[in-house]
């Protein structure tokens, strides 16, 4: 697959991408490392001169490649190439042994295959987690095709032309100026999604002392929405008086954490906070991404609680700690982890589910009380996302029109 | 004498067998004692995972050590991203409160924090910008992506929910949870299939 | 240190300085310029270093101090993870700092050293990969698949229910089909009916696949705007609550006339 290396943190992307899919750097002017000229940054070993393939000439970079997050080194020694004589491992497997990876932002869009949204690459959308990349990979492992050497060149991605910067005008105006000149979209509830009231009662049930581990898989990236949806489950939390026993694998996920602590404690309790009370969140951070999640499997918990900004983290919690110490399973989460979580809570896995906005708003309903910050939050939430949304209507129907015009059927 | 690579290939193999029994073990019900074996592995990977972190965070140094010294493009930005890294770390090390330091809470709450939401925040424009290309009727399988997606959109926006017929909700409530969930639970099979054949395959030093 | 950390100016730079930053990552959507790129430099580079004292701080340092504490003749596998640890570095530090020099010939030491080092890695490698099967089988696999084919058809349930329950086992299937079946490869040699019940389901499952993709991206979408909207709400709050809002508001009267 033809990538490019981030200049900033050296992580592989699609070639033509206009982002980097693990820090976000900027990547539109990077040019694609080509076998014919390799890229200072990337010194062709003897190890990868024999393939034509541009990714090649980096085979620590691609993410197949063992090690690939941890030791980003380079073959340089035939007989010393135990590393690279090795298979190359599934982008899941790879993926838990992160190294740098996931270091910047929770939301390693780039460790499963998620690049392709949709059927064709889509420049923005690297979050779905399954794509033409996915199938494709999937099925050569259900060959007896090589992982990776089945590959057919992806079509690069086209580059960003002369629409771009309509389709950002039309996005921001019409968010911002619907907004700003007072329009006022008529009033209505969120929609309440399945899950949430079994949520409710789930945490409902718990008895004062009652243990509860929580997996704080968010941190700053993330925490406008989850944020929001964690507030009232934390709050619930702490007024059933459990223990918290919190634990994150990002490294900003304990300061996310302590700084959320705080906003639901500040609220929770005005009076304590005026006099001083101090009221902290002890929350370990463990390096090294789910492989070290079975370590949280070998103490009993009478709830498990993830907030997670994607399905991954729930899932993760599913199939290494859930079946182990079979402690019940909530996932808070952000609205794009809810579809693919839809299934574990189908089948029982998750004894209830909380995402988006909307999640939240119900959540607080039934707590009875929503704090006046988090209901302004949550009335310019309901306001924006209609903006939003017909914003995003006019823009889809612009491209339909293009099409139209344009008269010719896109293969996609 | 066989090559590096078999040799490695054999050698990865045990390991493989090793860490497989030792994981389906420490899954084992009624296997107290196996308990504190498995804490201990996995403490250990705990510890080789920092490591491992550490020298991504080193390799990223280098890269950026060698950018400057070529005077590459943006090396400036290069040795600006050096002299950040070395600057928040050198001082959250020398801090006894390490990275609950006054001076490192303060690069997270200035620095970390907004920059991490705003480059996510800008996600959004991106998504805007694949509707206006994917989302299009005639496009391959664009109409049902657009059907799937505007079925949901009307529930999730609260105006035009409000304009739903009666039922509409329900309508949209099944909608999500049986069709879209058994194609995703499709999808979850087959990634969880494909994983396990991984596992097979490398077992069988046939990758 | 600490005391100039405490001081109210310092908390109100935080204020200014985290907007100014996330001007500069904003501006990025009017194109590639120094500025942006500044920002997201800044940015990676503070988040690297921040990772690298909450590494140390969290477990580095406790491991390593735990077991330098403890006698080695008493309890040697205490001090196992800490050699491990120790080679992953020195021979993971050696192949970064080789990267983009002449490579001289291969000696005995680094040969050595590197053979070492693939140890605790290929043993971390391994241990990912058991887990990831073992963890996807016993999680995933076996408890959607069992569900789901328990589940489905219930011949006893209501109409209604029986009606959903066969739709879901048809998607589930016709998406795991799709999912995994490259029609034209593996159908090559069979019967044509076999290839026109199978194409046909992996036309249903491919059906499914984008339905449920467009629901994902509404979802998605949702989480974004969000994103977009906190951003929006949150900085003139912060910025009134400083002195830099007071500032800009004094400022903009003095620009109006209010």
């Amino acid at each position: 697959m033809a990538t490019m290396l981030c200049p900033h943190c050296g992580t592989p992307n699609r070639a033509g991408s206009n982002f980097c899919n693990r820090c976000g750097a900027d990547l539109r002017g990077e040019t694609p490392p080509s076998a014919d000229a390799p890229t200072e940054m990337a010194p062709k070993s003897p190890s990868s001169a024999a393939s034509d393939t541009p990714s090649s000439a980096q085979p620590w970079l691609e993410p197949g490649f063992v090690g690939a997050d941890d030791v980003p080194f380079e073959e340089d020694e035939a007989e010393l190439a135990a590393l690279d004589a090795l298979p190359p491992l599934p982008a899941p497997a790879a993926r838990l042994v992160s190294g740098v990876q996931g270091l910047l932002e929770p939301i390693r869009v780039a460790t499963m295959p998620h690049a392709d949204a949709l059927p064709s690459h889509a420049p923005g959308t690297p979050e779905l987690p399954f794509g033409a990349e996915q199938v494709r990979r999937v099925r050569a492992l259900l060959s007896e095709d090589p992982l990776l050497a089945s590959s057919p060149t992806p079509r690069s991605a086209p580059a960003p032309s002369l629409w771009l910067p309509w389709v950002f005008l039309i996005f921001a105006l019409g968010v911002t100026v619907l907004w700003m000149s007072g329009l006022s979209l008529p009033a209505g509830a969120p929609m309440l999604w399945q899950g949430v009231d079994r949520a409710f009662t789930a945490v409902d049930r718990l008895e004062s002392g009652a243990r509860v581990q929580v997996l704080w898989a968010y941190d700053p990236a993330t925490v406008g929405e989850m944020e929001l949806v964690s507030a009232p489950v934390l709050r619930h939390l702490l007024d059933r008086g459990v223990t918290l026993d919190v634990v994150s694998l990002l490294p900003n996920g304990p300061a996310t954490a302590r700084r959320v602590f705080a906003a639901v404690e500040s609220e929770r309790l005005p009076d304590l906070s005026a006099i001083g009370v101090q009221h902290t969140l002890d929350v370990r951070f463990l390096p090294g991404g789910a492989i070290v999640l079975p370590l949280l499997a070998t103490q009993p918990a009478d709830l498990a609680v993830i907030f997670g900004a994607q399905a991954e983290d729930v899932q993760q919690w599913l199939e290494q700690v859930a079946p182990v110490n079979r402690a019940p399973v909530l996932a808070v989460a952000s609205a794009g982890a809810d579809p693919p979580l839809r299934p574990f809570l189908d089948s029982g896995q998750l004894v209830g589910l909380v995402s988006g906005y909307d999640g939240a708003y119900h959540y607080y309903e039934m707590l009875g009380a929503t704090p006046p910050a988090a209901m302004r939050a949550l009335r310019v939430q309901v306001a924006g996302q209609g903006y939003g949304a017909l914003a995003l209507l006019v823009i889809i129907v612009l491209g339909n029109l293009a099409a139209l015009l344009s008269g010719r059927r896109q293969d996609g | 004498m066989s090559s590096p690579s078999v040799r490695s290939n054999w050698f990865f193999v045990i390991l493989l067998v090793a860490a497989l029994i030792f994981v389906l073990l420490g899954r084992l019900p009624g296997w107290p004692g196996f308990a504190t074996i498995t804490r201990t592995g996995y403490t250990w990977a705990v510890l080789l995972g920092g490591v491992a972190l550490l020298l991504g965070v080193v390799n990223v140094l280098w890269l950026h050590i060698r950018r400057i010294a070529h005077g590459q493009r943006d090396w400036g930005l290069s040795l600006v991203l050096v002299a950040v890294l070395v600057a928040v770390a050198t001082s959250g090390l020398l801090s006894p409160a390490g990275a609950a330091s006054p001076l490192l809470e303060w690069v997270f709450d200035a620095v970390i924090a907004p920059g991490q939401a705003a480059l996510f925040a800008l996600l959004v424009f991106f998504m805007a910008a694949a509707a206006y290309q994917y989302l299009r009727i005639g496009r391959r399988g664009g109409t049902w992506l657009l059907a799937g997606f505007l079925a949901i959109l009307a529930a999730q926006t609260p105006f035009v929910a409000a304009w739903l017929p009666p039922g509409g909700a329900d309508a949209v409530n099944w909608f999500l949870n049986a069709p879209v969930m058994a194609a995703l639970r499709g999808v979850l099979l087959g990634g969880s299939l494909a994983l396990l054949i991984v596992g097979l395959r490398l077992l069988l030093g046939r990758p | 240190m600490d005391n100039i950390m405490a001081q109210e100016w310092i908390s109100s730079a935080a204020i200014g300085v985290g907007f100014v930053f996330t001007l500069l990552v904003f501006s990025a959507i009017f194109g590639d310029h120094l500025l942006a790129r500044f920002a997201q430099y800044v940015l990676v580079g503070a988040g690297l270093g921040y990772a690298v004292v909450v590494t140390w701080q969290s477990i580095l340092a406790l491991e390593l101090v735990a077991a330098l504490r403890t006698d080695p003749r008493a309890d040697i596998w205490a001090w196992t993870p800490i050699i491990l640890a120790v080679i992953l570095a020195v021979a993971g530090l050696e192949r970064i700092f080789a990267q983009g020099r002449p490579q001289p010939a291969a000696r005995r030491w680094r040969r050595t050293l590197r053979t070492l080092g693939a140890i605790p890695a290929l043993a971390l490698v391994a241990l990912g990969v058991a887990v990831a099967a073992v963890g996807a089988v016993q999680g995933t696999l076996a408890p959607q698949f069992l569900y789901a084919a328990r589940s489905s058809l219930q011949w006893d349930s209501e109409p209604a229910a029986f009606v959903t329950g066969v739709l879901t086992l048809l998607l589930t299937t016709a998406a795991l089909v799709f999912f995994v079946l490259d029609a034209d490869q593996h159908l090559a040699h069979q019967p044509g009916w076999v290839q026109r019940l199978v194409h046909a389901w992996v036309w249903i499952g491919q059906r499914a696949v984008w339905l449920a993709a467009g629901a994902l991206f509404a979802r998605l979408f949702a989480a974004r705007l969000t994103l977009l909207i906190a951003e929006f709400t949150r900085w003139p709050g912060q910025l009134q609550a400083s002195n830099i809002g007071a500032w800009l508001t004094e400022w903009w009267r003095l620009i109006t006339g209010a």
